[in-house]
């Protein structure tokens, strides 16, 4: 069924066209909460939650445009909120449960890739969701500072500080 | 001393922001300036490797997960607002009945004064004459056993929807 289809019933309160778009975004929603948690189970409570949080606010998804990225929005949001609310988790720790022995462990992740991942999780959570807007969500510097309700200059200046972080730290590692 | 780039220019030249003069005028000065060139590269392999990250396969659908949450949220209100109208419905009920049925009964003077004037209150509907003001063709004449079958009718409808809301609730619950 055509997404905007979808959408335009999700956003009258039907049930079942929203479980659809669930289906199809909750790879990319739950990525956006791993990137950002940098842990396995914590990404998978945030991607629900972040979906909840969609499900309440469905009357203000513009069914004319793609609910990915508005999804990817909320959970980027959801995270941050997390992030900044619990005490942080000491990095190994963090990263001890992220590889944890499991059926997900078996997918043997990149070098690279649990580099960038370690270098990510190490940074304050307000430089995580610039990073998360900026790269992996295509945002502008506007549209950046629109989602994350915050001033365009602390958000240009966060995701810069959050570039020379990751510079100096993936340089190490 | 050499002036460098201000980080700022060149995050915002790596974003691909800049107009057309500051973006050539960035040009010229990274032509020249190690120190900066290196900052750029710096900024390039932080991109490449962010843009590199494998994604991460969904350990399961979270659509069920999801999905049994929402109807709770959703019929909340509702099942709110289902409920004050049975009540209302049900206490407004009792209260005609009471008032009826004491006066009847003759109480304690005081308590019986309260009850006559809430029955001869001025309702739309005159008791025990039903006539609609806009209506006056329709006169309904109702007796008292009537109200009370109404009354018990009315507890009867508001208790079985409450346990049909219930045990929808158990169900979702489940």
């Amino acid at each position: 069924m055509e997404e905007r289809n979808l959408a335009q019933r999700a956003s009258q309160g039907d049930r079942e066209a929203f479980g659809e778009l669930v289906r199809l975004h909750q790879a990319g929603v739950y990525n956006t909460a791993y990137r950002m948690t940098g842990n396995r189970q914590e990404a998978e409570d945030t991607a629900q939650e972040a979906f909840l949080r969609a499900c309440r606010a469905i009357s203000s998804l513009d069914p004319s445009r793609p609910p990915g990225p508005w999804f990817r929005k909320i959970a980027v949001n959801v995270c941050l909120n997390r992030l900044e609310k619990r005490q942080a988790l000491p990095l190994e720790e963090m990263l001890a449960a992220s590889t944890d022995p499991g059926p997900e462990s078996q997918t043997i992740e990149r070098e690279s890739s649990r580099q960038v991942r370690t270098a990510l999780a190490s940074l304050p959570p307000r430089y995580r969701a610039a990073i998360e807007l900026r790269h992996y969500q295509e945002l502008s510097y506007a549209e950046m500072a629109e989602t994350l309700g915050r001033p365009l200059s602390d958000v240009k200046s966060d995701l810069f500080r959050a570039r020379k972080m990751l510079a100096e730290r993936i340089r190490i590692e | 001393m050499k002036k460098h780039l201000p980080e700022e220019i060149l995050n915002e030249y790596l974003d691909d922001v800049l107009d057309g003069l500051a973006r050539h005028q960035v040009e010229i000065h990274l032509f020249d300036c190690v120190e900066c060139r290196a900052q750029l590269d710096a900024l390039h392999l932080v991109s490449s490797a962010l843009a590199g990250l494998d994604n991460e396969p969904l350990p399961h659908n979270l659509a069920p997960a999801v999905l049994a949450k929402i109807p709770e949220q959703h019929t909340r209100l509702v099942w709110k607002l289902v409920l004050a109208a049975q009540a209302g419905i049900a206490i407004g009920m009792i209260i005609i009945l009471l008032s009826d049925l004491l006066v009847w009964f003759q109480p304690q003077e005081w308590l019986a004064l309260i009850f006559s004037q809430l029955a001869s209150l001025e309702f739309p509907i005159s008791y025990p004459s039903f006539t609609i003001p806009r209506l006056q063709a329709f006169n309904f004449q109702v007796s008292s056993t009537n109200i009370i079958f109404l009354a018990v009718s009315a507890l009867l409808l508001w208790g079985v929807g409450n346990a049909i809301l219930m045990n929808n609730r158990h169900e979702v619950h489940k």
